[in-house]
């Protein structure tokens, strides 16, 4: 009998795998930064992780408070994955995400796929970052965008892998 | 003079692509800007009135004398942008034009409404990289 979880608060729901791991079989990887997310270090994703080469790219970009917005999006983006990943979510097969520095200094974190993309757009000005989620034609041409800046990006981050899950 | 079917853009950026082959979008910025910020944004292109526009537009020069596009050429369809420009996120604000120059007689822009904001710009280009691109020709597989 297959087992089902409502993974966000979103419609969709989702096949668990039938190996589902237990919760202890992986740690999070928030848990690395023990009970002081304020303290100032971020250490960074494992080589493995879905957000490494991303990281490898934001953490040289020039501006200073792009870093520090694109960090912490790919910090919270690695939480959420490694949280479906206990979950039993096999998402270590999804293509990872990519980062590529502007000559205006902003940064784009992109996660592609065949039919569609995701792109976070780390500018200067928090104010004028943003999101997007763009489909094709053969998916019926969808399209979300909105701000990071003010917004709960954790659970638009979920929204969004709850649609990667669905159409990948 | 009539529209071709297809228009290709040229690519200078060395990361265009992923590791992974993808395009990025990034490649489909509209960061040309005019003086006069009431006109629409461009980018360029060289429109595909021939046979010999991929071989021109692959062998352009920079200043410099070294190849403007050596990483190749975007191949868009004329029908696509149109089609694109109906899709509820862009709705009219896309539009191309021709702007022939002295020494390019294929030349034209992509073009961007005036006003379009910066997040808006970047979703438009995401829909390009993602759904008007028909294919790419390189300098090794053009001939």
């Amino acid at each position: 009998m297959k087992e089902f979880e409502q993974g966000t608060d979103s419609v969709v729901v989702f096949t668990l795998s039938p190996n589902r791991p237990s919760h202890k079989a992986n740690k999070l990887f928030c848990e690395t930064r023990a009970s002081a997310p304020s303290s100032g270090y971020i250490s960074p994703p494992e080589d493995y992780s879905l957000v490494s080469k991303a990281w490898k790219i934001v953490s040289k970009a020039k501006h200073p408070e792009v870093v520090k917005q694109a960090r912490k999006l790919l910090l919270l983006i690695q939480e959420v994955i490694s949280s479906f990943e206990q979950l039993g979510f096999r998402l270590r097969a999804l293509p990872p995400f990519r980062a590529v520095e502007e000559d205006n200094e902003s940064v784009l974190i992109e996660w592609i796929f065949a039919k569609f993309r995701i792109g976070f757009t780390i500018e200067p000005d928090p104010r004028e970052s943003g999101w997007y989620l763009v489909s094709s034609q053969a998916l019926n041409e969808v399209g979300a965008s909105g701000r990071l800046s003010g917004a709960n990006m954790k659970k638009n981050f979920l929204w969004l892998l709850n649609f990667v899950i669905s159409h990948k | 003079m009539p529209y071709p079917e297809c228009c290709l853009k040229g690519i200078n950026l060395k990361d265009a692509f992923s590791e992974d082959g993808d395009l990025q979008s990034h490649i489909f910025y509209f960061i040309r800007h005019d003086e006069n910020p009431h006109c629409w944004k461009k980018q360029s292109i060289n429109w595909q009135d021939d046979d010999s526009a991929i071989g021109f537009t692959l062998e352009q020069k920079n200043a410099d004398g070294s190849l403007q596009f050596k990483y190749g050429i975007i191949v868009l369809l004329r029908q696509e942008i149109d089609r694109l420009n109906n899709r509820p996120q862009i709705n009219g604000i896309l539009s191309y034009d021709r702007e022939v120059l002295p020494d390019n007689r294929y030349h034209g822009n992509l073009l961007l409404a005036a006003g379009v904001s910066q997040k808006k710009m970047k979703m438009v280009a995401a829909i390009l990289a993602i759904d008007a691109t028909e294919k790419i020709v390189t300098s090794e597989s053009a001939y």
